[in-house]
C-alpha cells in the first residue's frame, strides 16, 4: 500500500502572521521618523503615513494572495482571502484619502480653493506616476467589485488583476521614492525598493517559475465517469514516477491545458484517499464556465496539479469524535476524510449528514453504507426533493436534523468537518456552537463572502 | 460566527493602523511645533550656541 498521507498542517501560526503584517505595516512610519525630517502639518502628515501604509498594505496583498503553504497553511486559504478583500478595501479608502488630505486645510475648508488646489497637482509633471497609480487603482476596484456586473472572464480577470496589481505597486514605488517626503533619499527608499522587489518576485514565483516546477511532474486522465447528474469523478495518474503527498480532505488548483502556464486552473477539492494509491480523484459537478464542459474531458488527457492546499483535514488536529456535514459536492472532501478513516479502520465514533437536491444528487452512497462495517460510522441523508417512499430526510438540513444526528456522548470534544453550499455552513456552524463546540473544533473552508 | 470574527478582527486591525497614523503625525508635528514655538528647540539650541559663544572669548569667533 502506498501511503502519501501527509500528517502535518503547514504554516504559521495565525498569531505570527499577524504581528508581522503589524510589524510590516508599521515599518515604514518608524523609518520614516528615523529620518529626522520636520513635519509639514497634522493634516499632511497625517495624510504622508496612510500614503505609506496603503502602499505597504498594497504589496502585503501579492504575498497573501500567493498560496503559499507557509503563510496560508494553518490560517486557511479562505480567511487568508477574506483578509485580503477587506485590506483591499480599506487601502482603497487610505488611497482616495491621500491625496484630498495631502491638501492640507485646503481641500476641507475652501471649496473654491480645492480646485485650483487639485489642478495643480495634476499639472505637475513630479506626481504624473501617483496619478497613473490612483487611477489604476480605480480600476483595480470597479473590476474586482464588478466583475459578476461586468461579465468579466475568471481568466481574464486574473490576468487584469495581476497586472493592475503589479502597475499600482510600480508606479507607486516611483511616487513614493521621487516625491514622498520621507522616502525620497532615504533608508525608507530602500524599504521600499525590496518590498517592491519581493511582490514583483512574488507574480514571478507564481506565474513563470511555479508552472515550470509543475511541467516537471504532469499527470493524466485516466477516467471521467459520470457518477449523478451532472456530477463526475475524475482521476488522475501520475505521470512519471512522482507523487503528490496530501492529507485527507485538501484541495489541488487543477489545470487541463497542455501547459501549466495558462491561467485558467480551478480549485477542486480531492476526493481520494491518500493511503489508497498514487491516483488522485476529484468530483466535480457542473456548473461554472468551466466545469460546464467537464465531461469533456477524455481519457489521457494531461493535468497539472498545483497541491496540496487547505486546512480542511484531520491532520493535525484531535478529537473523540467525528461529524461531517456535507451539502451536494461538498461531499468530494468529506469522502476523502471517511475513505482515509475506512483504510486506516478507525476506533472513533463518526456521523455523517449528508444533504442534496435530489435522489440521482446523492453520490457515493453505496460505497459510504459499506464503510459501515469496519467503522462506528451513522448516516442520515436528507433529500430536498426526495422521491416518493424516500426512507430519509426531507428539506434542507436544520438543527433538529443535526441535534438528532450528532449523538455523540460529548459533542464538544468532536470534531466537525462542514462543506457544502453557504447557508448549509452557516447553519450548522449555528447549531454545533449552541451545543457548546468550541468554534476551533467546527472546521469549514468558504470561498464565497460576498 | 467565524466570518464575523474575522471582521471583527479587521476592524481592530484598522483602528490600529489609524492609530499608528495619527501617532506618526503627532509625532513629527510635534518635531516641527518643538523647532519653531517662540523658546522651542530650534531657540533652545541657539540660545545654547551663543552662550558657548560668549564662554569662548572674542579671540575664538573665527572658529564658527
Amino acid at each position: 500500500m502506498v501511503d502519501n498521507t501527509y500528517r502535518r498542517r503547514p504554516g504559521l501560526h495565525p498569531a505570527v502572521i499577524a504581528l508581522s503584517y503589524i510589524m510590516i505595516v508599521a515599518a515604514p512610519l518608524i523609518l520614516a521618523v528615523s529620518t529626522g525630517r520636520t513635519g509639514r502639518g497634522l493634516i499632511k502628515d497625517f495624510a504622508h503615513a496612510i500614503g505609506m501604509i496603503a502602499y505597504d498594505m498594497l504589496l502585503a496583498q501579492f504575498v497573501l494572495s500567493s498560496r503559499f503553504e507557509a503563510v496560508s497553511g494553518h490560517i486557511g486559504i479562505d480567511v487568508l482571502m477574506r483578509f485580503h478583500q477587506l485590506a483591499a478595501r480599506t487601502l482603497a479608502v487610505l488611497i482616495v484619502l491621500h491625496p484630498i488630505l495631502m491638501t492640507g486645510r485646503v481641500a476641507i475648508l475652501d471649496v473654491y480653493e480645492a480646485p485650483n488646489y487639485f489642478l495643480s497637482i495634476v499639472q505637475n509633471p513630479k506626481f504624473l506616476t501617483g496619478i497613473i497609480a490612483f487611477l489604476l487603482v480605480l480600476t483595480l476596484i470597479a473590476t474586482s467589485l464588478g466583475r459578476r456586473f461586468f461579465k468579466i472572464p475568471y481568466e481574464i480577470w486574473r490576468a487584469l488583476h495581476g497586472l493592475l496589481a503589479l502597475g499600482i505597486a510600480g508606479f507607486g514605488w516611483h511616487h513614493a521614492i521621487s516625491v514622498g517626503r520621507y522616502s525620497k533619499n532615504s533608508p525608507l527608499a530602500k524599504f521600499w525598493t525590496i518590498l517592491f522587489a519581493l511582490a514583483a518576485a512574488t507574480l514571478v514565483f507564481i506565474y513563470f517559475i511555479k508552472p515550470l516546477l509543475l511541467l516537471r511532474h504532469p499527470y493524466r486522465v485516466v477516467s471521467n465517469d459520470k457518477i449523478g447528474e451532472k456530477i463526475h469523478e475524475i482521476t488522475l495518474t501520475p505521470n512519471g514516477n512522482h507523487q503528490l503527498r496530501y492529507a485527507p480532505g485538501q484541495f489541488a488548483w487543477v489545470n487541463f491545458r497542455k501547459y501549466p502556464f495558462s491561467l485558467l486552473d480551478h480549485p477542486f477539492s480531492i476526493a481520494s484517499n491518500p493511503t489508497n494509491n498514487k491516483n488522485i480523484s476529484f468530483i466535480i459537478q457542473e456548473d461554472g464556465d468551466f466545469t460546464k464542459n467537464i465531461e469533456s474531458i477524455p481519457k489521457g488527457h494531461v493535468a497539472y496539479l498545483d497541491a496540496p492546499h487547505g486546512n480542511f483535514t484531520l491532520a493535525g488536529r484531535n478529537g473523540t469524535a467525528i461529524g461531517l456535514i456535507a451539502g451536494g459536492v461538498g461531499i468530494a472532501p468529506i469522502l476523502s476524510i471517511l475513505r482515509y478513516l475506512r483504510a486506516t479502520n478507525d476506533p472513533r465514533p463518526i456521523r455523517l449528514i449528508y444533504g442534496a437536491k435530489k435522489k440521482n444528487k446523492l453520490i457515493s452512497v453505496k460505497e459510504i453504507e459499506k464503510m459501515k462495517i469496519a467503522l462506528d460510522l451513522q448516516t442520515t441523508y436528507a433529500l430536498f426533493d426526495p422521491p416518493i417512499n424516500w426512507p430519509g430526510k426531507s428539506g434542507n438540513i436544520t438543527h433538529d436534523m443535526i441535534r438528532t444526528a450528532i449523538n455523540f456522548p460529548t459533542p464538544s470534544t468532536a470534531l466537525y468537518f462542514l462543506c457544502g453550499p453557504p447557508r448549509l455552513i452557516e447553519t450548522a456552524e449555528e447549531c454545533l456552537l449552541k451545543m457548546n463546540v468550541p468554534l476551533n473544533q467546527i472546521i469549514y473552508e468558504r470561498f464565497t463572502f460576498d | 460566527m467565524r466570518q464575523r470574527l474575522i471582521n471583527y478582527i479587521f476592524i481592530g486591525f484598522n483602528v490600529i493602523l489609524i492609530v499608528l497614523a495619527l501617532a506618526f503625525a503627532i509625532y513629527v508635528f510635534e518635531g516641527q511645533w518643538a523647532h519653531s514655538k517662540p523658546g522651542g528647540i530650534h531657540q533652545q539650541d541657539h540660545h545654547k550656541k551663543h552662550q558657548q559663544r560668549l564662554r569662548r572669548g572674542p579671540g575664538k569667533q573665527n572658529s564658527y
